[in-house]
């Protein structure tokens, strides 16, 4: 059996261990759901070495919404995060990076356990998503030439989430989340080479993850707020390497439908 | 643990974690910017055959470049490489970025003029009935009204004319003149010229001068190749944006009795090379200097000087705006 196959079988299978590993129905009501709107100051860092092997970095500010629905058994959620900056820097040389990606997924709970003397609440499940990564430099050339590159996962993964209430009106959040089973599409020089622009990668090719670890505060039983610190990481290898990292403190603001 | 521990915990840790893209995305050990220059002066001035015809002093550029790599940090270094490669005012020659992207520092002014002088929407009012494309979609054809035949040359990289120009010209062989379309033309390879201009010869031609490190080449003449030759009248278009490989075929039609070039003056770039022109830095960034010095047959090269047409219509963006396309119309008239 080839490698991606093997993984995705690997996922298929933690996928339904997820399913039978559900505690009885209403363990997802602590779930924070509704709308989601967020702002994110980014501290950003890559090296596409398409382009470069030089670390380019700067801030790159991101805007996120989200929508997340309980159900009995489980949450589904799907979100949205863009972000665009042309300060991205070496030395004198910047570059353009705009970065976008969609997430889905659902999270089933497992059982409760004890953290930080409370009680904690975890959710595993499956996601999908796409992220698409574009970087210009900025050197002046002529017409139609360019010194540009372009990724893209479209991915298949696992999402987990770990709540953990310090009183009535606090919570703790994290969040992990990372592509197993990709299809990248990365710029290749057609003219020069014979590489495929489109691949099948694994989680050690292709990944696209996130960690986030913040506090919650709800205003009121609808409406909550939370300051997080964000952990974003993409590691593309098939090709040219990229390899992309952000520190974000991100805030956020849920209101329940 | 109290609430207060929990708290400060939390800030220690959203502290600690503060500077995680540090640790995963690191630059590189040390920059090779120095000796990139060095790899790079030093082969331009071992293979580029023009200083002398374009008068440049390449060891002064030395010192000032030199100066300039050594104080570039990380990147900057493409400021000087591209500074560098523009001293040459030379179209052919760009930089790669260390997977790709081509950047030309200089193209020729004649190019900027021309640049929008042609466009195929245009051309397309002249026909009754839709072009045809080859399979790699590297030449447009079709038979204009009064069964003058077309075709537009767009490429002439890989083996597309090889192996496509005999099926263009068999389907345009009973026409009673052509038109070959070759403006908005870059480079490409010896070998699709050869295929080109082969197929028009009634007799053997004696070949353009070349060299390669002052070396003359020696090659028999181009021999008529093909099932059949086209020696019916020929009109070859040519503009400013026609360049490198474009202009060889335009110079070599241009010996034969039946072809009439007109359109204006190409862009001008005569250094050649192919795939050894590009020569790899230490950093893995790439340069590509052409090392084969390739002549008219008035033993000038056509480095900066362009091949002339034998009849000259200009035409402006305004007239391609204004739906007309004078060059093609006077190739028409040429051929009714």
């Amino acid at each position: 059996m080839n490698p991606a196959a093997r993984i995705l079988l690997i996922l298929l299978l933690m996928t339904a261990m997820l399913l039978y590993a559900q505690e009885p129905q209403g363990q997802t009501r602590k779930f924070p759901a509704g709308l989601s709107l967020a702002y994110g100051i980014g501290s950003h860092a890559h090296t596409d070495e398409y382009i470069s092997r030089e670390k380019y970095s700067g801030s790159l500010p991101t805007v996120q919404a989200g929508w997340t629905n309980r159900h009995d058994s489980y949450v589904y959620h799907v979100g949205m995060e863009f972000g665009s900056s042309s300060e991205i820097k070496n030395a004198n040389i910047s570059s353009t990076v705009t970065q976008f990606s969609m997430r889905q997924g659902f999270l089933y709970p497992l059982p409760g356990f004890s953290l930080l003397s409370g009680k904690a609440n975890a959710y595993v499940g499956p996601s999908t998503g796409i992220f698409v990564f574009t970087n210009k430099q900025h050197i002046a050339v002529s017409g139609f030439d360019y010194a540009q590159s372009i990724a893209a996962l479209i991915s298949l993964g696992l999402d987990s989430r770990l709540i953990c209430p310090l009183s009535d009106r606090f919570n703790i959040e994290s969040s992990l989340n990372f592509s197993v089973l990709s299809l990248g599409v990365r710029m290749v020089d057609m003219e020069e080479n014979d590489e495929s622009p489109v691949k099948l990668l694994t989680l050690f090719s292709g990944l696209n993850g996130s960690w986030d670890l913040g506090i919650r505060f709800f205003l009121s039983k609808k409406l909550s707020i939370k300051t997080a610190y964000l952990l974003g990481a993409t590691r593309i290898s098939s090709w040219d390497p990229l390899y992309i990292a952000s520190d974000n403190l991100i805030l956020m603001v849920t209101y329940e439908l | 643990m109290n609430y207060k521990m929990k708290k400060w915990s939390f800030v220690f840790i959203i502290l600690l974690m503060s500077a995680c893209k540090d640790v995963l995305v690191t630059p590189p050990d040390s920059d090779l910017n120095v000796e990139d220059f060095e790899a790079a002066w030093n082969r331009i001035n071992s293979v580029y055959p023009y200083f002398e015809f374009k008068r440049i002093d390449w060891d002064s550029i030395y010192a000032v470049y030199r100066l300039r790599a050594e104080s570039a940090r990380g990147d900057d270094f493409f400021l000087v490489l591209r500074d560098l490669l523009a001293e040459l005012k030379d179209g052919h020659v760009y930089y790669r970025t260390k997977g790709g992207g081509e950047v030309y520092p200089y193209y020729p002014q004649r190019h900027w003029k021309d640049r929008h002088g042609y466009n195929p929407f245009v051309v397309r009012q002249y026909f009754d009935r839709e072009l045809r494309l080859t399979e790699s979609n590297a030449v447009e054809f079709g038979i204009l009204p009064g069964n003058i035949g077309y075709a537009f040359l767009s490429d002439f990289h890989k083996n597309y004319l090889m192996n496509e120009f005999p099926g263009v010209l068999e389907y345009l062989k009973d026409t009673k003149g052509l038109i070959l379309d070759i403006r908005q033309k870059r480079g490409g390879l010896y070998q699709n010229v050869e295929a080109v201009v082969t197929r028009f010869l009634s007799e053997p031609l004696v070949r353009n001068d070349a060299y390669t490190y002052g070396e003359k080449w020696v090659l028999p003449p181009f021999q008529p190749q093909g099932s059949f030759q086209y020696i019916k009248p020929v009109v070859v278009l040519i503009n400013g944006s026609t360049f490198s490989a474009g202009e060889f075929t335009t110079e070599i039609l241009k010996q034969l009795p039946q072809v009439t070039a007109v359109g204006d003056t190409t862009g001008g770039g005569s250094v050649g090379g192919g795939d050894e022109s590009l020569y790899f830095l230490p950093s893995g960034k790439s340069i590509n200097i052409g090392f084969i010095d390739i002549r008219r047959y008035d033993g000038l090269p056509w480095e900066w000087l362009g091949i002339a047409p034998d009849v000259r219509i200009e035409q402006t963006e305004a007239d391609i705006a204004a739906g007309r396309d004078k060059q093609l119309e006077y190739a028409i008239g040429l051929l009714e």
